[in-house]
């Protein structure tokens, strides 16, 4: 038997602050896409149930479109079910008129059946410490246990989102399916089960990057095994360009470039530029970038991490304004960027070429 | 600083070649052409080593241009002293500068000093090799006053190591342009835009936000209007009951009616028929007491045959007697095809009922249908809201980018303050440290070298020179070629008082009176041998009249 677990979809949700308001929509739709991809894909391989870990959405306020887009994609997909947990930012969203395959764990621990599989989970509230307690699971089942929150061993007690991880050991769970962080990861349970983060199933912002999609939890008898599975229809890089030992701005370019070589045109590049350059080099990107982004789905300018190599030696004796005004900077005491940033510009105005 | 000796192996022209320099004027009287300059640069490659290896052209690519013409070993040495100590490099030259090798020892002890050259002269000498060209070397053709150059350029430049006249100036201007962008008067400017741009979106926001609770409150009313109508629909419902029910009450009263009508036609026409017939019998009756009267008077007989005369049926009486039946026979037969005879009584306050009844069915109707139509409006219209507050994450991903903008903006803003602060006060440390005392040095020099007649100078503090003459303020421009060559010398001579303030340097000059006028040699030379009490000058003349 297989189910697909996955979580954090925050559909109809904001995208990445820099793209134009016509690929912030197109983004919008591309992830319902997505969402409508995973309901193929669960119909077309056999998938009894798709366990959807927590924010669907990023608030219960959510536009009758995206609401009625889900419902519709699901009431297309009847021999799948879909459990559907709510996690601290979309409760209240599903009520009314429900397709059938579409069900909902409440605030109380709730269970699913399917052949030797349970598949429990329960809305984690504030100063309900006593819910693990609750959990009642049969020790000759396969069970997978679903819930919303920051996996922990010490379970703080203020904050209605940590999972406590030590409260579910011995409880004969043996997939812990959670939802809360975006990217995929697992670790060990107890002796008899594991937890997973199934991670979104596609990035919105470049705090999202890399492979982003579900999880394929597979029962065979027994025994359980799991395989993350990349789905996303386009994914985010942030990309490094070490600019050291570098001039002319045709280096750098050239060096981006490379570092670009093999992404996907249809991805989302941020580029950060690092190491260490000199007075002479020129590393104004801008116009570089703006050409990127007729190549890639879009791309901008990161954090410039780059630091500029003087030292006062160099400048101890040299009696021009220059020197002096080095000399000054490097006295300063300012935070490294801006005294990078602030000699650049001096040395700049002074050399009579463009500033910034 | 003080030359002592030097010993050319190879170096242009110049082969195995020494001489011992003494402190004061060290006069090189030598033709055109014996290597003067290829001497002078002798010196400077041994503090600096040969600059513009990269260059192709000769007269900048100093290894090539001092290649030595005969071939052999390309190099030398120099003994110098230094703050009391001696010192005696050895520096020879390769092709590249990696074949170059590089020497240094202490005199007296005989210490090596290991280091890379750079380091060693850039240690003792405090000095890199632009600021000895600019100050100590004073060549023959450099630098010389060109139709249109300004002393102040020349000190300028000597001092900022710049190409530009009025850089400075035009590096904060560059630099206030910058800064004028991101923030203007009267609150323009990118930030200015920026800011506004961003209470814009959240004002956006807000009006989203306020949409939602619009459409949270278009709910709660619709809830209600819901409620009501389905309240107005049941006692809709409730009335039609009634309404159909009085209505078949209605149309049991007419059968009623009409059957009670029946009834008291049938039973009226009995009673009037039983009236008939028992008054009839009564008439005949009412014979019977008189003739029984006479039949007592008389005998039996009469009264006998008049009783039995009464006694005959009346045919009159009889079709009463007949009718009488029959129309009892009706009303009984009517009376039993009706159980409930009580029944008969009509309600009459139906028909009243009814028009009461049609009205209210209208009146709540109405309300109904009001209902319907408003409960729709309100669904459109929380729709509408709902559709318009969904952007609120497109106004709230602008909101973040719009954010990030200004913080880049004000930190570009604050960097350009800083620089400019940092050049500004670099220019006013660069004039205190060095014009400043320039100006009142070239003061100085300006009276031991041109004898009073470089009288009424005016420097200001953009380091314009200018020079008052018989009442007018002129540019040095208007100075020949002589005069302007003593003016060289002596901002080369303030220059070198401001930058070697300990450890005065040596100083060699390349023929530097070869413009003067005869007449003005003689103090010149006068002027180099007061000067010479001060600098060991190493002086390179061609011509006797300028020994």
């Amino acid at each position: 038997m297989k189910f697909i677990h996955t979580a954090d979809l925050h559909l109809d949700s904001k995208m990445e602050s820099n793209l134009t308001g016509l690929q912030a929509k197109e983004r919008k739709t591309e992830l319902l896409n997505t969402f409508k991809r995973l309901a193929a894909y669960a119909a077309e391989n056999n998938i009894t149930a798709v366990i959807v870990a927590g924010d669907m959405f990023d608030s219960p306020r959510v536009t009758q479109k995206a609401r009625n887009y889900v419902l519709d994609v699901i009431a297309n997909t009847p021999n799948v079910d879909f459990l559907y947990l709510a996690g601290n930012h979309d409760e209240g969203v599903f009520e009314g008129e429900l397709p059938t395959n579409f069900k909902q764990f409440g605030n109380g621990w709730e269970y699913f059946d399917y052949g030797n599989v349970t598949i429990a989970g329960a809305r984690l509230l504030p100063n309900d410490y006593g819910i693990y307690d609750r959990l009642k699971l049969n020790p000759d089942r396969v069970n997978i246990v679903t819930m919303h929150g920051q996996e922990s061993n010490y379970g703080r007690r203020d904050n209605a989102e940590i999972v406590n991880l030590t409260s579910l050991q011995s409880r004969f769970v043996d997939y812990l399916a959670l939802g809360h962080v975006h990217s995929y990861k697992t670790g060990v349970l107890d002796k008899r089960g594991i937890w997973c983060y199934s991670g979104c199933l596609e990035g919105r912002g470049f705090d999202e990057c890399g492979d982003k999609g579900f999880v394929i939890v597979e029962v065979t008898g027994k025994t359980i095994k799991h395989e993350f599975v990349p789905f996303a229809h386009r994914k985010l890089y942030e990309i490094e360009v070490d600019i050291t030992g570098l001039t002319a701005l045709s280096q750098v370019e050239a060096k981006a470039e490379d570092a670009l070589r093999d992404i996907d045109k249809n991805s989302l590049i941020k580029l950060c530029l690092t190491g260490q350059y000199t007075e002479d080099t020129n590393k104004d990107l801008r116009h570089y970038i703006s050409g990127l982004n007729g190549r890639f789905y879009f791309a901008k300018a990161g954090a410039d991490r780059s630091r500029l190599t003087i030292s006062v030696e160099d400048y101890a004796n040299d009696i021009s304004l220059k020197g002096e005004f080095i000399r000054l900077v490097l006295k300063a005491g300012l935070a490294p960027l801006q005294r990078d940033a602030v000699i650049c510009y001096g040395i700049n105005a002074l050399k009579g070429e463009e500033i910034e | 600083m003080k030359l002592n000796r030097l010993y050319i192996e190879n170096f242009g022209n110049l082969s195995k070649f020494s001489y011992d320099f003494e402190s004061g004027l060290n006069v090189i009287n030598k033709p055109n052409g014996w290597g003067k300059s290829t001497l002078a640069s002798f010196v400077k490659a041994m503090f600096y080593g040969l600059t513009g290896t990269g260059k192709r052209d000769i007269v900048n690519n100093e290894r090539k241009k001092h290649t030595p013409w005969g071939g052999g070993r390309f190099g030398g040495n120099l003994e110098f002293e230094h703050k009391g100590k001696g010192y005696r490099i050895e520096r020879f030259f390769g092709n590249k500068e990696a074949e170059d090798t590089f020497v240094m020892y202490d005199t007296e002890t005989s210490k090596k000093y290991n280091a890379d050259p750079e380091v060693i002269v850039k240690r003792f000498f405090d000095l890199d090799v632009e600021a000895f060209e600019r100050s100590v070397f004073f060549p023959q053709n450099e630098i010389r006053f060109g139709l249109n150059d300004s002393i102040s350029a020349k000190l300028s430049n000597l001092v900022e190591n710049t190409d530009d006249i009025n850089n400075y100036n035009t590096a904060i201007d560059r630099l206030d342009k910058v800064r004028q962008r991101f923030k203007r008067t009267g609150g323009r400017g990118e930030i200015a835009e920026l800011e506004s741009a961003i209470l814009d979106t959240e004002r956006k926001i807000t009006a989203c936000k306020d949409a939602y609770r619009g459409v949270d409150a278009a709910k709660v009313m619709t809830e209600q209007k819901i409620v009501r109508g389905t309240e107005v629909a049941a006692e809709l419902k409730k009335v039609k009951t009634e309404i159909s029910k009085a209505i078949e009450l209605r149309e049991k009263n007419v059968q009623k009616v009409a059957m009670v009508d029946r009834y008291n036609t049938l039973k009226k026409s009995k009673e009037q028929a039983q009236t008939e017939y028992d008054e009839a019998i009564k008439q005949k009756n009412k014979i019977k007491p008189s003739f029984i009267l006479l039949a007592i008077i008389t005998l039996g007989i009469a009264a006998l045959v008049v009783y039995l005369r009464g006694r005959k049926e009346n045919p009159v009486i009889t079709q009463l007697k007949i009718t009488l039946d029959m129309r009892t026979r009706d009303y009984e037969e009517f009376c039993r095809a009706q159980d409930n005879v009580s029944g008969f009584t009509v309600a009459e306050a139906t028909a009243l009922d009814l028009d009461t009844l049609r009205q209210r069915e209208v009146v709540l109707q109405k309300e109904y249908d009001r209902l319907k139509d408003e409960t729709a409006t309100l669904r459109a219209d929380a729709q509408a809201k709902q559709e318009r507050a969904g952007e609120l994450t497109e106004f709230e991903a602008s909101l973040e980018a719009l954010k990030e903008k200004k913080i880049d903006a004000e930190y570009k803003l604050d960097n350009v303050k800083l620089c400019i602060k940092f050049l500004e006060q670099a220019k006013q440390n660069i004039n205190l440290n060095y014009v400043d005392p320039m100006k009142e040095s070239f003061g100085s020099y300006a009276e031991i070298m041109a004898d009073g007649d470089l009288g009424g100078y005016v420097m200001d503090s953009d380091l314009d020179l200018k020079f008052e003459r018989h009442g007018e303020t002129k540019s040095v421009d208007f100075f020949n070629a002589g005069h302007r060559d003593i003016v060289d010398i002596c901002v080369r001579l303030s220059l070198i008082d401001a930058l070697y303030k300990d450890e005065k340097p040596f100083i060699i000059m390349d023929d530097p009176f070869v413009n003067l006028d005869e007449d003005k040699i003689s103090s010149a030379m006068d002027a180099l041998k007061r000067l010479s009490e001060i600098y060991q000058i190493i002086y390179f003349t061609c011509h006797k009249s300028r020994e």
